[in-house]
């Protein structure tokens, strides 16, 4: 009796597994030319407290989050820029010329929950105040 | 003869200076202080030389009731903008090439939409040297936290990417904070 509830216990828990990681994006683009890219993904090391905001969901074959990233990069940066972006642009015009035009868009560290479920996954954000960080 | 042409000419650069140049009027006055002594002050007139300039007619102003023109506490805006990207050329595929560009371009829509909603920091300098510029720079420099910005189209053509962006301002929650 104990075993088959075991059972069904650990394959709900493979089924709907929760992650929580933290996740920051950046692009450089150099007169309008993209430059520099980087998707930075770190598992948190204590758990997340805060209420969690569904941000987006994907359809996706793949098992892990780390390997969702890297396959579909895009989707993703597009999904935290949608949430936050911040951005810093700098020209220079010598001579009535344009010569330098560098646009760098970055996203705060954003603290998220990750669920995988029968092939879906779907990101939350996780909104920490003050008091339980 | 040749004496003869040499004093026409003079004669005629004479005359024109006389229109061009203003004539001076000599004007006598007494010197109170230097013991009444009259002096001579000689006063000239400049020509006017550029026509009377008309006013300028005031235009119309704007059209009142035009709610999506400026934010207010009841009103909510949309700004939209179209941001444009270069796919690299050395790049392993066309397909890598329009995700390049695509990302160049979402970069120049932020920034374009920063530009609009928080404004552009503006410094120029001029070098000056033997009193001519001989140096002259603009910087520009933008810095802007945008939220809920939404891609509405994305186009590729000939190696441009063009995004089309939109960001919706709600007045309740912004007017207080951007009219500072």
């Amino acid at each position: 009796m104990v075993r088959p509830a075991l059972t069904l216990t650990l394959l709900l828990a493979a089924a709907v597994s929760a992650d929580e990681y933290y996740i920051y994006y950046s692009l450089t683009s150099r007169d309008l030319i993209a430059v520099e890219e980087s998707l930075k993904i770190s598992r948190a090391m204590t758990p997340l407290r805060g209420a969690a905001e569904p941000l987006c969901s994907f359809e996706t074959d793949e098992e892990s989050f780390t390997s969702f990233a890297a396959k579909n990069r895009m989707k993703l940066a597009e999904c935290l820029l949608e949430n936050s972006a911040s951005i810093r642009s700098y020209s220079l015009f010598s001579s009535m010329t344009s010569q330098k035009k560098i646009d760098i868009l970055t996203t705060p560290v954003l603290p998220v929950q990750v669920e995988f479920n029968d092939g879906l996954v779907t990101i939350k954000k996780i909104q920490q105040t003050d008091s339980n960080r | 003869m040749k004496k003869w042409s040499l004093l026409a000419l003079t004669l005629v650069s004479t005359a024109l200076m006389a229109e061009t140049c203003p004539t001076p009027q000599v004007e006598k006055c007494q010197d109170s202080e230097n013991g009444g002594a009259v002096k001579e002050r000689t006063i000239v007139t400049p020509k006017a030389a550029i026509g009377k300039v008309e006013p300028i007619q005031a235009t119309e102003p704007a059209k009142a009731g035009c709610d999506t023109c400026t934010l207010s506490q009841n009103n909510t805006i949309h700004f939209q903008v179209v941001g444009q990207g270069v796919a690299p050329v050395n790049t392993v595929s066309p397909a890598q090439a329009m995700a390049l560009a695509k990302r160049a371009a979402i970069a120049d829509a932020y920034r374009q939409l920063g530009e609009k909603i928080c404004g552009v920091r503006v410094e120029g300098r001029d070098l000056i040297r033997n009193m001519m510029i001989s140096r002259s720079t603009v910087r520009t420099q933008i810095d802007a936290m945008i939220k809920n910005a939404k891609i509405l189209d994305t186009k590729f053509k000939d190696g441009l990417c063009e995004v089309e962006m939109e960001v919706t301002l709600n007045g309740k929650e912004w007017y207080a904070r951007l009219s500072r």
